[in-house]
């Protein structure tokens, strides 16, 4: 009896053990593993996979305060604003050029932008394991590649050189993906490798704007492939190329300017019209509101819905032309108590918050569509515009030696202007300004045209050093010795 | 004649007992208590034997209580006399007494001494039951229980009078102080869980906390378990001890046992008490008038306008003028009371133990409070001789206002935010005006009103946890036992937060429309135990071993969701009555399983020489197949010297023992699933298109994973000495250990070009070694007057040794980016990280011929470490850490004629903290009135940086001494009895006074590892003042 009850104890005991392997088996719960996205039925996933390169693009560290620093702080258009001693952890840095390696904003840009890439290519690996059409197949990997062009570009205009990543990397058990993580290839090669073959793709796979369904808009397109082509080809002061590029674009008539009033684009009402080429969209609807985080807050007027950064620079007042209508479409002028377009009035009552403020990144909160959470509005970001497409079809052709000035007038009689006496580089280089003031261009574009010095200098640029961020330092520790810094840090 | 003869047989008395006494000295020395005792009666027997003659026969037998079997070698004794013989191997004695002996004293090694009344009978049996302080003796160990005298591993056992001394939810914060080698770092939050720390801090992740054991059920905390529902508790601090707990044990093991009933007996017992809770070391914030003057200063320093006009006249916009002291407007006198009761009996076949409590406490913090209902219910009963069942089942319900439950049962007040806001908002600023509405800053900062946000603040949160075991243990064979027991742990949370629509300040304290979230959080945990045990003694060895295999499965399943737009009256607090449209919801789990197979064996010979070998095969579902299983090996060896015959003769010598001790154990704290790569939620990953921009969703791989992820391993010595001296009157103990914590998971950081900024991996290892003593005096058998002192001390050293490559970690957020924590190689862990000053800059002329251009006048003078000509982070230096260098108490307790009075305190020296309230200063916020004498142009001869808005550096200005004394506990009570009826009248203090270093409210500062000792909202020190009774009906 005893006997028989031990063994029945020992053997109820052990019935576990033999089925223990399983039991340690636990898949994660309530959560799809990357098998899981393979291998289920929803007919999206594919789609879902490309959906997360976009999802990255509102990030805050890729589209908010760090960029609004890095892209606009830094030139003559900005001046950091906010109030004394609320620097935005460097923004006042960035302002005056004393920034260093260790700073967060270059170092948020570094890390976004790959990120970016890693999104896109570990979207390309599993779009390529998709049973998919294959016209399905090569338009998804069309925008896969079209958003990794796009990380990529602002890795070079921020950092020159940088490591070139084409794959997903398994840097911790892979001692060749580690040396590739942090070994940086020249700039020229980026673009000629990776940023052009990437957008040629875009262009021959990703449908026309015409084609692309109306619940699609925002995808990235031919036209937008294009358009991107010809800014990085202007960069790279290929004119012939970019002259190419921009009159195909104008010839297709897909875009115009006509009839889209400069001071509506940034409005809820101006969102996606004749002239948009790519924006990044957002919704402000209460149910699921998505955008990019703090955009139009970190940016609002201080004293009355804003962190007030990024604030437009008594340089760039003075710059407009008498009756230009983008002065006032681009710059709030709080101190003077404007009355704004929904008739918010301003008010500006503490004497140390600047006398201007951006109205492009301005979201109002009773005329358009608004959450009620100011920390994600509807502002859609727009990356590309027919005016600028125009506008650098003036520059080639100019450069070329051509006349360009029917694209530049274009611009120019939207704006109120009569058309230029003269059209030389300089008065395509102005009009860029006075179009493109606080779109994330101005910094990037002096330096493209080898003028940051002349016209940087004075607010603390230093010619050789300046032209480029650091390479953040916490990345160079990681690299064991492999990741190089930028001449000057 | 008769005198004299009577004389001269005293004389031969005294001499016979004085030889006996020698004999016994001398026996004493190589035997312990209980063979004492039995020379004693054998010497008794021998003097009996010569006394018999002259008086009458009083028989009977004595058994034991315990099991009803027969006591062989009992002694009984005529009291007051030396007249004793001792029972036969049937446990029958026969004793023959005078007329004048009236009482019998019964006595046997481990058993109660008993009195009894002689009468006129001539046979009286007796039961002995079992002494309480014998079973001091035996100590609580993983899955048994062991002789004390046996213990090779380090470990401390705290018994049940010592843990209801302090009024609290979880029973840990009355150990402070008390166990060498346990840091507890208070909570003052009502419902607070104490921070609790053995040896020092091992791990970077956050999974520092030890695990408990309650009745044998392994679970992450203790604060549904009433202080008065606990027998005792152990400690397990070396490998030795804890390497049963296999992947579990590297941050030591506490086992909790709870109460059961004593067979034969009945008990009810009532305690209750009531009191209240003041905030102590309050800060001194500026008044208007200093307020105001430094605003102004920090804006003329930029070149702007004063916004006061007259630093003596700030009106608010209602015309009034104001002082307001926002700590006073948001705290209160808290009041608490606690109630328990305990019912306990059973028979020679069963026990049954039944405890009820509740407790309310109140925050000093307005609005927050908390409350806990406990039912306890213990049963054991004896089918056979041979079979045994047990069942212990505890119900808690507690609820919590003011805070919501994230995780797993780790609090987070979220009124005490309304802290930070009172430290910071100006004084000039009424709470309320004249008007009754609140008073609002407008435009001179941007900070709120704390009395509103605690007024518009809901959050609530209710648990229910049920726990229970039911075991069967059979004596299958002699001297082989099997048990198999089975756990089952239910935890539910439910979370509530509601908000209403309101508008303080148009621009900064308002809401948009009303909003109602709530959660729900179900935890379930099994286990099964299944235990062989085999004990002998042949001769002079004495072996245990047991064997065991064990398998349990953890689950959570836990969702939430909001709606808004729900009106302001609670019953309508419900999800339906909001907006459907703004729905929003959400629904996590987790699961993991562990198996494991333990051995162990004991071994000593001739109670000299001890052996114990611990062995613990683990598998883990947290990680990857190939490294799921893991083997934990422990040896223990000891050495007791006072039993060895060349000490015989040392007469002050008790006890003296040596241990030492080296195993390893393991760490698997962290969320199961790390190594798998997971697809992240579609919602957060998806994007917008579509010219009416409609969401899609998005699938990607958002986090990177080691695939070859395993769990941490700490290697643990312990070199230890026990002693007691002059018969235990003085003792004490003393350990040296090193823990080396090897595999330390980091999330380390990994180059962006790879896809993410970090991932969870092993990469370091953090060594932790120190000291421990313990040291008591007690005079306790001699006389009414009883007392005795306890002091412990802990000196721990904490260093990184290892950290893969630039993998250094950034932690302690002070927002805006700034960090002020580093772990780094050859630091402490979570050390502070900071800038170093050398004054001020004077003027611009210095600052020009510096390295840090943007600095102005009155500014501190950042050093330029790295000597690069500018100043970033490669300037920065380590400042120590949160983790204190040495912690001690002492007790102090005494009891007299009924009287009781204890005192315990407790001090840590050599932790560092972080100044945040200081350090945080944004425009137009106040400041504490300590920097009143700041720089300005005209007084420069200061240490006090100028008036400024900046957002500071951090620097080694905010970094300031932690150390700290403290008097924990000071309790006087007074007992009376009547008949079988014991009253406790008691009066309590606990933290009164508290001697502190830190400028601040408390340097006991508990966060998680990289983030501790940094004071930004914490709930400031509370003291307690107690009044109760307690009454136990026999």
């Amino acid at each position: 009896m005893r006997d028989k009850i031990a063994r029945t104890l020992t053997v109820f005991s052990f019935a576990f053990l033999a089925s223990c392997d399983g039991f340690l088996e636990v898949e994660p719960q309530g959560q799809k593993t990357q098998e899981d996205l393979i291998n289920e039925l929803d007919e999206n996933a594919p789609t879902q996979v490309v959906n997360a390169i976009y999802n990255q693009l509102y990030g805050w560290e890729q589209h908010s305060f760090s960029w609004i620093g890095v892209s606009s702080i830094t030139s003559d258009d900005a001046e950091k604003g906010s109030q004394e001693g609320d620097n935005g952890t460097d923004k006042h840095l960035l302002d005056n050029f004393t920034y260093g390696a260790n700073d967060l904003s270059s170092q948020e840009i570094y890390v976004a932008n790959f990120i970016g890439v890693s999104r896109a290519n570990r979207a390309l690996e599993a779009l390529a394991k998709f049973d998919l059409d294959p016209l399905k197949q090569s338009e998804l990997l069309g925008e896969a590649r079209f958003l990794r062009a796009y990380f990529y570009w602002n890795l070079v205009r921020c950092f020159g050189d940088v490591p070139k990543i084409d794959k997903v990397l398994d840097t911790e058990n892979n001692e060749e993906d580690f040396r590739v993580a942090f070994t940086r290839v020249s700039r020229e090669e980026i673009y000629l490798q990776l940023i052009i073959p990437d957008l040629q793709f875009a262009i021959e796979n990703l449908k026309s704007k015409t084609e692309l369904a109306n619940s699609e808009t925002g995808r990235a397109t031919r036209g937008a492939a294009k358009t991107f082509l010809a800014k990085v080809q202007m960069y790279r002061q290929e004119w012939a190329e970019v002259d190419r590029l921009t009159t195909e674009i104008i010839a297709s008539r897909e875009y115009s300017i006509e009839g889209v009033n400069y001071e509506e684009i940034w409005r809820e009402s101006g969102e996606n019209s004749m002239e948009s080429i790519w924006e990044i969209q957002a919704r402000g609807e209460e149910n699921g509101a998505k955008g990019i985080l703090q955009y139009t807050l970190v940016q609002g007027f201080r004293d009355q819905f804003g962190w007030g950064f990024n604030t437009p620079s008594q340089d760039l007042v003075d710059s407009y032309e008498i009756g230009d209508l983008r002065k006032d479409a681009t710059i709030m002028f709080a101190a003077a108590g404007e009355v704004l377009w929904d008739g918010l009035v301003l008010e500006r009552i503490s004497v140390d918050v600047p006398l201007y403020a951006n109205e492009k990144s301005y979201v109002s909160k009773t005329h358009e569509t608004f959450s009620g959470d100011d920390t994600q509005t509807n502002k859609n970001l727009r990356i590309f515009r027919f005016a600028e497409v125009l506008l650098m079809n003036a520059e080639a052709s100019v450069m070329l030696g051509k006349d360009g000035s029917s694209s530049l007038n274009a611009v120019r009689e939207r704006a109120g202007l009569a058309p230029a006496a003269i059209v030389d580089i300089n008065t395509v280089w102005r009009e860029r300004r006075a179009e493109l003031a606080f779109e994330h261009d101005r910094f990037f574009d002096l330096v493209r045209q080898g003028r940051a010095s002349l016209i940087l200098s004075s607010l603390g640029f230093t010619q050789g050093k300046n032209e480029v961020f650091p390479i953040p330092q916490s990345q160079i520790d990681l690299s064991e010795g492999l990741l190089t810094q930028n001449a000057g840090y | 004649m008769r005198t004299s003869l009577l004389h001269g047989l005293e004389s031969f008395k005294i001499s016979l007992f004085q030889i006996n006494i020698l004999i016994v000295d001398m026996i004493k020395k190589t035997l312990r208590d209980c063979l004492f005792r039995l020379s004693l009666a054998i010497a008794l027997v021998g003097m009996s034997g010569i006394a018999a003659a002259q008086y009458r026969t009083i028989t009977g037998k004595v058994t034991s209580a315990l099991d009803g079997e027969e006591l062989v070698g009992a002694t009984t004794l005529s009291k007051g006399t030396t007249n004793g013989v001792w029972t036969d191997v049937e446990g029958n004695y026969s004793i023959a007494i005078s007329d004048e002996d009236s009482v019998l004293v019964f006595s046997y090694v481990g058993f109660s001494q008993m009195e009894i009344t002689i009468g006129n009978r001539t046979v009286i049996d007796v039961t002995l039951f079992l002494d309480e302080e014998f079973l001091e003796e035996f100590v609580v160990v993983g899955y048994g229980v062991q002789r004390k005298s046996d213990v090779t591993g380090s470990l401390v056992s705290v018994e049940s009078q010592d843990l209801v001394k302090q009024t609290s939810f979880d029973v840990i914060q009355g150990l402070q102080g008390k166990v060498a080698g346990l840091q507890v770092v208070n909570s003052n939050e009502p419902g607070g869980i104490p921070q609790v720390r053995i040896r020092g801090v091992g791990t970077v992740l956050g999974g520092a906390n030890p695990i408990y054991v309650v009745d044998g059920v392994i679970t992450s905390s203790i604060v549904s378990i009433n202080s008065h529902d606990i027998e005792s508790i152990t400690i397990l601090k070396d490998a030795s001890a804890t390497s049963i707990y296999g992947v579990r044990g590297a941050n030591g093991v506490v086992l909790v046992t709870t109460k059961s009933g004593d067979g034969n007996s009945r008990r009810v017992s009532y305690s209750g008490s009531s009191g209240i809770r003041k905030a102590i070391n309050e800060v001194q914030l500026a008044d208007s008038r200093l307020y105001a003057d430094y605003t102004n200063r920090a804006q003329q320093r930029v070149g702007l306008s004063a916004p006061f006009l007259d630093i003596s006249k700030t009106w608010y916009r209602d015309g009034g003028e104001y002082n307001t002291n926002w700590f006073n407007e948001i705290t209160r006198d808290a009041f608490f009371q606690s109630h328990n009761i305990s019912i306990s009996g059973g028979s020679e076949k069963s026990s049954n133990y039944l405890g009820l409590s509740y407790l309310f406490e109140e925050g000093i913090l307005k609005r927050n409070s908390a409350e806990r209902a406990t039912v306890r219910l213990n049963n054991k009963l004896s089918i056979s001789d041979k079979l045994r069942v047990a069942s212990n089942i505890n119900y808690s319900f507690s609820n919590t206002i003011g805070a919501l439950a994230s995780g797993a049962g780790v609090s987070r007040n979220t009124v005490s935010r309304a802290f930070s806001t009172a430290y910071v908002q100006a004084p000039n600023i009424p709470a309320f005006d004249s008007n009754g509405r609140y008073g609002f800053s407008g435009s001179i900062n941007n900070v709120g009103n704390p009395v509103a946000m605690l007024d518009f603040n809901n959050d609530k949160y209710w648990n229910n946890r049920l726990q229970g075991n039911f075991s069967v243990e059979f004596d299958f064979l002699e001297k082989f036992s099997w048990s198999t027991s089975l756990a089952y742990n239910l935890d539910l949370t439910r979370d509530r937060s509601y908000t209403p629509k309101f508008e303080i300040d148009p621009v900064k304290q308002f809401t948009e429309q009303s909003r109602l979230g709530i959660s729900r959080n179900l935890y379930t945990f099994w286990n099964i135990n299944n235990l062989l045990t085999y004990e002998n003694i042949v001769g002079k060895h004495s072996i245990s071993i047991l064997a065991g295999f064990i398998s349990e499965e953890t689950k959570i399943d836990g969702f939430w969701a909001s709606r808004t737009n729900v009106p302001n009256i609670e019953r309508l607090w419900y999800l339906g009555v909001g907006d459907v449209t703004s729905a929003e919801n959400g629904q996590f789990a987790d699961q993991s399983t562990r198996i494991s197979y333990v051995a162990r064996a004991n071994y000593s010979f001739d109670d000299k020489y001890l052996f114990t070998g611990t062995l613990r095969n683990e598998g883990s579902s947290k990680f990857p197949k190939e490294e799921r299983f893991g083997l934990f090996p422990a040896i223990g060896l000891g050495w007791i010297l006072s039993n060895e015959t060349f000490l015989y003769g040392v007469e002050w010598l008790h006890n003296l023992k040596l241990r030492g001790s080296w195993g390893r154990i393991g760490n698997d704290q962290i969320p199961s699933n790390e190594f798998a790569l997971t697809i992240g939620s579609s919602e957060e990953l998806g994007a917008v298109f579509g010219n009416s921009q409609e969401f899609q969703n998005g699938a990607a791989v958002t986090q990177l994973k080691d695939e070859q992820l395993t769990w941490e391993t700490v290697e643990s010595w312990n070199l230890g000495i026990d002693f007691s001296f002059f018969d235990g009157v003085l003792s004490g103990e003393v350990d040296y250990y090193d823990r080396i914590t090897s595999d330390v998971l980091v999330n380390k950081p990994i180059g962006a070009a790879s896809g993410d900024v970090d991932l969870i991996t092993n990469a370091g290892q953090i060594r932790n070694n120190g000291l421990e003593l313990v040291l008591g005096y007690s005079n306790k058998d001699r006389g009414t007057f009883k007392h005795s002192l306890t002091g412990t001390l802990t000196l721990n050293n904490n260093n990184v040794e290892k950290l893969s490559a630039g993998s250094h970690i950034n932690g302690g957020d002070l927002s805006n980016g700034r960090l002020v924590t580093r772990t780094d190689e050859g630091q402490e862990v979570g050390s502070f990280w900071v800038f170093k000053t050398n004054g001020l800059y004077n003027d611009q002329a210095e600052i020009n011929a510096g390295p840090d251009p943007n600095a102005r006048p009155g500014d501190l003078r950042r050093v330029d470490v790295n000597g690069d000509g500018r100043i970033d982070d490669g300037d920065r230096v380590f400042m120590g850490s949160f983790s204190p260098k040495t912690y001690f108490g002492f007790s102090w307790s005494m009891e007299y004629k009924g009287f009781d009075l204890s005192v315990d305190t407790y001090g840590n020296l050599g932790n560092k903290v972080f100044n945040g309230l200081k350090y945080r200063r944004f425009g137009g916020e106040n400041i504490t009135s300590d920097l009143d004498g700041f720089w300005t142009p005209e007084n420069r001869s200061t240490h006090i940086p100028g008036a400024s808005n900046d957002i500071p550096e951090p620097s080694d200005f905010y970094v300031e001494e932690g150390d700290f004394f403290r008097i924990n506990n000071i309790t006087l009570g007074y007992t009376f009895s009547r008949d079988a009826t014991q009253v406790r009248l008691f009066g309590r203090v606990q933290n009164p006074i508290m001697w502190q270093k830190y400028s601040g409210y408390t340097p006991e500062l508990p966060r998680g590892v990289l983030d501790s000792g940094i004071e930004l909202d914490i709930y400031p020190s509370v003291a307690t003042y107690t009044l109760g009774v307690s009454v136990d009906f026999n």
